[in-house]
């Protein structure tokens, strides 16, 4: 006896505007560069920009993840910039650069078990544990630098593959890791048992624990795999910018929170909007867009900040108007 | 089998519950002492003012941010807001608007904002943390926008212009430590004293009681918004008096440090449950040990690590009691 079936027309299009909302602004987006003739669209640009997306896309990724939990890392950012860091010091040392580079990543995954220790084993909550992450790391960090910019000065051969080698002579390595590790992810959500459960898990720790699913355990693997994907964005980003500086990943951290919100209404066609991996990759690229959209017309940075902020916030009703209308949905349907 | 006496359990509980309760407090006594034997001008009434002076704009917003807490919400914004209203009210005083009408336009701001953020929280569900991390970015935009990402600055002044930020009274007391004080005892009043406060507690406590109660949530949360809004319209005032100048990069001195001082006050005096007299004495901590590590020549990072650790051992604290009332950041609709 619910009203799943006679729909009166404000909610059809209500419905209608929650869900191809995303695709709407897309759509605006792209009119709305092409019509002011920035030159987005040259193919120069477009490189740049899934680079860029390239970064912020295994950053939302990593935020996605630990969202889907049910928590917030706030930390992300910096913790990417974390692995940077220490890659770059390492490398201005002479260090060997597979040892730097594997030491960056272990950084990264340190920070993420760390924040994993507060949150799941004392039981800290998670914005309050990872805010305290972050301001920690941007201290740390500009220590380890010494408040300067850092940048290899005899950088050794092949440091800069990943960030700027084209294959082909036209696709950027770093695109290439980040779309084959957005279909890893995404196969792996829809495949795995242990996937599945961490969907379970984020829904309701409770009845997750009653069905005897190891919360802990789980939620564990989940922070190790953000540590992972965040260890990757350090890497790529030495690579890339070639320097480090303390405030670097900084812009990345709401355009990677709008991402992982973002991609939660995507290809879900009714079914419950939870973040996913495609959503996410793809709601990555869209503000990658964005961004460098903003850039090439040349506008200054505080219309990028306010416009994210605004979009951040209109993400976040949607998709909470969204998760109400299904809850509405699901009951009436009892 | 040994068998531990009940009145030695009981003596070690209370030794644990004073340690936590008052530990804050003890923690500056000490570390006050300690000072005052390295630097003989520590103890002095000018240095005692000077050291609250320091901290007076940061506890003014950390007893904003109490406010949502105790009500179980969050903001990330309210350095921001403070900000914004700074360069707004320098814009102002450019543009020769008096001086009066000046402040009350940028306390009204700051509320303003307060009630805006409240609206995607309290009347759709975003969850609190998220839609203040946005609206900050929003705020700190538009804040760039008017002073076009400078420090903005005016040739002259009306008179009476620093009486809130930089004027000393009496020949020791400075006019931001007034204020602080004044805000102190408005804010412990209306939390501890009055109906408005205990409903605040009790919508942050347990809301579904509160709601058969009869307390009417989503005005009490408007109201603790509001509270915050209003509170960092009045520091934006007090910072442009202070310092003369709108700098959009002023919110980063304010922002993590209010946050540290509102969860420790949480910790101390009263076992995980923010409150204001708490939130004040964890803000004369950070001035204390603040001033210390200057003292002893410790580089700039250090502070932030040192807050960084402060926070999150205070709040390891609050977690493991598990009397706490920090509510956790989760999509709950």
């Amino acid at each position: 006896m619910g009203h799943s079936n006679s729909e009166t027309t404000k909610n059809k299009l209500s419905r209608m505007v929650l869900d191809y909302g995303v695709l709407f602004l897309a759509i605006t987006i792209f009119l709305f560069f092409i019509l002011a003739e920035s030159k987005v669209f040259h193919i120069e640009n477009l490189l740049t920009i899934l680079r860029q997306a390239s970064i912020l896309g295994l950053i939302s990724l990593a935020l996605m993840i630990t969202v889907i939990v049910g928590d917030f890392d706030i930390s992300v950012t910096f913790n990417a910039n974390f692995a940077c860091t220490i890659i770059v010091i390492l490398v201005l040392n002479n260090v060997n650069f597979p040892l730097a580079l594997l030491l960056g990543f272990l950084g990264s995954i340190l920070i993420s078990m760390i924040n994993c220790t507060m949150v799941v084993f004392v039981g800290l909550p998670s914005f309050v544990a990872t805010i305290g992450m972050k301001f920690f790391l941007e201290g740390l960090c500009r220590g380890m630098t010494e408040n300067k910019q850092l940048f290899p000065i005899n950088p050794p051969p092949g440091y800069f593959f990943i960030g700027r080698y084209l294959v082909f002579d036209f696709i950027p390595v770093q695109v290439i890791i980040f779309i084959v590790i957005t279909l890893l992810l995404t196969i792996y959500f829809r495949v795995s048992k242990r996937a599945r459960y961490i969907h379970a898990l984020g829904e309701s720790v409770e009845t997750a624990s009653h069905v005897g699913i190891h919360v802990k355990r789980l939620r564990f693997f989940a922070y190790l795999l953000s540590g992972i994907l965040l260890g990757l964005a350090g890497i790529i980003g030495s690579s890339m910018y070639g320097i480090t500086a303390s405030g670097m990943m900084e812009g990345y951290l709401i355009p990677a929170l709008t991402s992982a919100f973002l991609g939660a209404s995507f290809i879900r066609h009714g079914k419950k909007p939870i973040s996913n991996p495609p959503g996410t990759a793809l709601s990555a690229m869209i503000l990658a867009l964005l961004t460098n959209g903003f850039t090439m017309l040349g506008l200054p940075f505080y219309y990028k900040q306010t416009i994210e902020g605004c979009i951040l916030i209109g993400t976040m009703i949607m998709v909470t108007l969204l998760m109400k209308r299904h809850i509405q949905i699901k009951r009436q349907r009892l | 089998m040994k068998l531990t006496s009940l009145s030695a359990i009981k003596n070690q509980r209370l030794a644990q519950t004073i340690i936590i309760k008052y530990g804050v407090v003890i923690t500056t006594l000490i570390l006050f002492i300690i000072f005052s034997f390295v630097s003989p001008s520590f103890i002095t009434i000018k240095n005692i003012f000077n050291l609250i002076n320091n901290v007076a704009i940061t506890g003014i917003l950390a007893l904003g941010l109490t406010a949502v807490l105790i009500v179980g919400e969050y903001d990330i914004s309210f350095a921001a807001n403070a900000t914004i209203c700074s360069i707004i009210s320098i814009a102002l005083l450019r543009l020769n608007v008096p001086l009066v009408p000046t402040w009350l336009i940028v306390v009204f701001t700051g509320l303003f904002i307060g009630f805006v953020n409240s609206l995607s929280i309290i009347y759709i569900g975003v969850p609190s943390f998220v839609s203040t991390v946005g609206m900050m970015s929003i705020i700190l935009g538009l804040a760039n926008t008017i002073s076009k990402g400078a420090v903005i600055s005016s040739p002259r002044f009306p008179p009476g212009f620093t009486v809130l930020g930089r004027q000393i009274f009496w020949g020791v007391v400075p006019s931001s430590v007034i204020w602080f004080a004044i805000i102190t005892i408005l804010m412990i009043y209306l939390l501890e004293y009055t109906v408005i406060g205990r409903e605040m507690y009790a919508v942050g406590g347990n809301k579904e009681a509160a709601i058969r109660v009869g307390i009417n949530v989503k005005r009490i949360k408007l109201l603790a918004f509001i509270i915050i809004g209003f509170l960092s319209g009045v520091c934006g005032a007090i910072i442009g008096s202070r310092y003369g100048a709108g700098n959009p990069r002023i919110e980063t001195s304010f922002q993590f440090p209010s946050i540290v001082a509102a969860f420790m006050g949480a910790v101390s005096l009263r076992e995980g449950l923010p409150n204001p007299t708490g939130t004040v004495t964890a803000v004369l901590l950070i001035s204390v040990i603040q001033n210390g590590l200057v003292l002893i020549g410790a580089p700039l990072f250090i502070k932030e690590m040192t807050l960084g650790i402060l926070m999150l051992f205070s709040v390891t604290i609050v977690a493991s009691m598990k009397n706490g009332n920090i509510s956790s950041v989760t999509m709950n609709f």
